[in-house]
């Protein structure tokens, strides 16, 4: 998988594929991206060709993290326009 | 020579010359090139070097394709769609039937690396604080020859009508009913454990959960 952060990291875009190979580079993502100071944080799945279960799994964390913050969750997710088993 | 070498006479896929026997070949573990030149045709039983209990799997050889590696190369690379491009150079799969194909093996090979091999559960990952402390866990028993050695086995076989998928690892094993009935802590939201095996089973013909657990013979209508 491959990702990109805008300049002010508050908007992330996924690209390839989220597996669970992933989890070091998805658990650095989340972290940086939660560090940014706006007040949304853009996930864009658009990109992504194939999500397994433990990317599944990797998406419910990101939405517990963003609930933690603040009782409306900063992030806002742009869905796959492929379906999450299809490559 | 390996003991395997010496009464199989295998093809070496590093270039250093073919055997008598072109249906076996030795994988170096090396890379995902590598290993799709090792289960090219006419491979029928293809072996990561160093796997000495891999002779025990040769029971199915001809009527179908094998795979055995460590769990250090199922790990790190993508076993799944090596071994699904394989078969596609065999059966010439529909896009269907190779999504599915791919979709579902992929689920168990990486469950037979974690919760098998591995002996991790599916607590680890629960949250941020846990991935990281899995991501540890991960390489340090990666590592360790007892469980990054340890053989992951991969079997397609198949009739005109249907695909078998086998998937053996060398763990303990599990209870099926137990792994899909863990709650979610706070009783809402989707299941945390046993997605992987509810995806095989929405994709799949038939599932049989064998020795124990420790082996998922999977069915695919072709």
């Amino acid at each position: 998988m491959r990702i990109e952060f805008n300049d002010s990291d508050s908007q992330v875009v996924l690209i390839g594929e989220l597996t669970f190979n992933d989890h070091a580079a998805f658990r650095e993502m989340l972290t940086r991206a939660m560090r940014s100071t706006g007040a949304k944080i853009v996930l864009d799945l658009s990109r992504l060709d194939f999500v397994d279960s433990a990317g599944l799994g990797m998406l419910l964390i990101a939405r517990d993290e963003a609930g933690k913050g603040s009782p409306a969750s900063r992030w806002s997710v742009r869905r796959s326009r492929s379906s999450a088993f299809s490559r | 020579m390996t003991k395997f070498e010496t009464l199989f006479t295998v093809t070496r896929m590093d270039g250093s010359g073919a055997g008598r026997h072109p249906g076996i070949s030795l994988w170096d573990g090396a890379s995902e090139q590598s290993l799709a030149r090792a289960l090219r045709p006419p491979v029928v039983y293809c072996v990561e070097q160093g796997l000495r209990e891999a002779l025990l799997e040769l029971g199915g050889l001809f009527h179908s394709l094998g795979l055995a590696v460590t769990t250090r190369a199922a790990f790190r690379l993508p076993v799944a769609n090596a071994f699904v491009e394989a078969v596609d150079q065999r059966l010439q799969l529909d896009d269907d039937l190779r999504v599915r194909m791919l979709t579902v093996l992929h689920e168990a090979v990486i469950n037979a690396v974690l919760h098998g091999n591995l002996g991790l559960g599916s607590s680890l990952r629960d949250n941020l604080a846990q991935m990281a402390r899995l991501q540890r866990i991960i390489e340090r028993r990666l590592a360790d020859t007892e469980f990054g050695g340890r053989m992951v086995f991969v079997e397609a076989s198949w009739t005109p009508a249907m695909l078998h998928l086998l998937v053996r690892d060398c763990g303990e094993g599990f209870a099926r009913d137990v792994a899909f009935g863990i709650p979610e802590a706070d009783g809402r939201g989707p299941r945390r454990c046993g997605r992987g095996l509810c995806i095989i089973e929405q994709l799949s013909h038939s599932v049989e959960y064998l020795n124990n657990g420790s082996a998922i013979r999977i069915g695919l209508m072709r």
